[in-house]
């Protein structure tokens, strides 16, 4: 496109705000990768409300529907370091079971341009933090600041045991977006529905680092306990309230690597 | 309106008929002559509007718009388009803001990062600033307005409207689903005018330096000769869209 300058994946062409790629690769091939990450997350299970906000041909995986909010802290990635909130719905997409992505915030401009146009995570900005106050973690969502939009409390106790969390958290995770080019005049725009996965790969202890006698911990550094969702102060602009909190499956503290990677574009809409 | 996503709580809305609107903005901004062959920068379909190519720098505050406040800076390349058109291409661009910068890269391809972005002014100069991270000073232009900028020079560089040009861009997956166009746009500037029907606009001398240049920001790539004018003005001021001139 440029006439001669070396173009990379993103705008500006010549100093291309996210994706590495080496030459003859694609973005499939790119990774995102993130070390070193904590979380506080909860599982729930939520109102068939939410059907409203999915794609067409995408059904909600369970009744009632599940969900999860993460707030997350990524002090080194290859986008560089941010904080980030997601909300997922469970969905049954041509009989795979996969989540979608209605909702997600980072304070990152690489992490928020590469989101929205390489897979369509909807990224806005907002302010996040994770805090550890006594025997207490919380995450927490404002946008703007002040206004707080959601605050998940964890009492982190007790070591998850490995057959539950492997249950809850695939290590190869399929989620999908929409990526959306708006029209200018009419015929000329695009929406994708994209897939994609998030490689969640949790810090682990060997067996004889968590046992003390006749106890044998669990050995993935994810720990759970008395969990709070809330949405303090609900707001239109950033509607993630209207994912509600019925019943929280699962709430945890989790320590962890991850890896993002783009797989394909599975239906496709004119605009 | 055209609408960026979530779909349900969009972090854009356009009027297309309004365009993104801004009022009481205040900008200063330098033309000059470009001293190296900035031709790699061009995507196919516009040349250099002159010999030599002429660019600009512009630094701005925008204290309301419908995208929400930020500060801006934007490096131009004057060009001349298939249609015969002069107009100014945008190699880098900034903002400080995510609405913005989504709206920006989205709709009109202006290849928006965030940054830190200035334009204080203390004593008699104003001073308009570029930093990413904060703290790595990529640009920095002061001027000093003392006189009021009269003559065909501001309407030549500034016409109503201007036109913009940027590639926007969306990757392929797979080799699948990609685009990339050329998008003619524009920005229709309404200076501020004076209770003695002036035009608020002020010239005066400058300097623009790239103080630590950054090969993940290369707004130095576009390198200053001589520079023609410096100029301080208010405004109000509307960006809306001509076409798509080219599907590469």
């Amino acid at each position: 496109m440029l006439k001669r300058s070396r173009e990379g994946l993103s705008i500006p062409l010549d100093a291309s705000l996210y994706g590495a790629l080496g030459a003859g690769m694609v973005a499939r091939d790119a990774v995102t990768e993130y070390l070193n990450c904590e979380c506080v997350m909860a599982f729930f299970t939520t109102t068939e409300d939410v059907e409203g906000l999915l794609p067409e041909g995408m059904e909600l995986a369970a009744k009632p529907p599940n969900a999860a909010i993460f707030i997350a802290h990524y002090p080194f990635s290859t986008l560089g370091p941010y904080y980030e909130m997601f909300t997922l719905i469970q969905v049954d997409f041509e009989g795979e079971l996969a989540y979608y992505l209605p909702y997600i915030y980072v304070d990152n401009d690489a992490a928020m341009a590469g989101g929205r146009e390489v897979v369509g995570a909807p990224k806005k900005f907002a302010k996040m933090g994770i805090v550890k106050y006594n025997d207490l973690v919380m995450g927490y969502l404002e946008r703007p600041p002040g206004k707080r939009l959601l605050s998940i409390t964890i009492k982190p106790e007790q070591r998850i045991p490995d057959a539950m969390v492997e249950a809850f958290l695939q290590e190869a995770t399929p989620i999908y977006s929409i990526r959306l080019l708006p029209p200018i005049e009419g015929g000329d725009g695009l929406a994708q529905l994209v897939k994609w996965y998030g490689y969640i790969r949790l810090h682990e202890d060997d067996e004889e680092r968590v046992t003390y006698h006749h106890v044998k911990l669990g050995t993935k550094r994810i720990w759970g306990g008395e969990t709070t969702v809330l949405y303090d102060s609900p707001s239109l602009s950033d509607p993630v309230h209207k994912i509600e909190v019925k019943d929280v499956l699962l709430g945890a503290y989790m320590q962890y690597d991850m890896g993002l990677r783009p797989d394909k574009v599975v239906k496709e809409w004119r605009l | 309106m055209l609408r960026g996503i979530p779909f349900d709580s969009p972090l854009y809305e356009v009027d297309e008929d309004r365009g993104i609107e801004y009022r009481n903005c205040d900008a200063i901004t330098g033309f000059f002559t470009i001293k190296n062959d900035i031709s790699d920068l061009l995507p196919e379909g516009l040349k250099p509007y002159s010999e030599p190519a002429q660019g600009g720098i512009w630094i701005s505050h925008y204290s309301f718009s419908t995208v929400g406040e930020y500060h801006e800076y934007i490096t131009v390349i004057q060009v001349e388009d298939e249609q015969g058109d002069m107009g100014y291409y945008i190699p880098y661009i900034y903002v400080t803001n995510d609405s913005a910068l989504a709206a920006g890269r989205e709709l009109a391809g202006a290849p928006k990062k965030l940054a830190t972005i200035g334009l204080v002014k203390e004593n008699d100069v104003v001073m308009g600033y570029l930093e990413r991270p904060t703290g790595k000073r990529l640009v920095t232009f002061v001027m000093k307005p003392n006189t009021r900028a009269a003559g065909g020079l501001i309407d030549f560089v500034l016409p109503k409207p201007t036109y913009l040009y940027s590639v926007r861009h969306l990757p392929p997956i797979k080799g699948k689903g990609g685009v990339t166009q050329l998008i003619k746009w524009y920005a229709e500037i309404d200076f501020h005018v004076d209770p003695n029907g002036e035009k608020v606009i002020f010239n005066g001398p400058g300097t623009v330096t790239y103080d630590s240049p950054s090969v993940i920001d290369p707004v130095h790539k576009v390198e200053i000769d001589s520079l023609m004018t410096a100029v301080y003005f208010q405004f109000d001021m509307k960006l809306g869209f001509v076409d798509i001139l080219r599907e590469y």
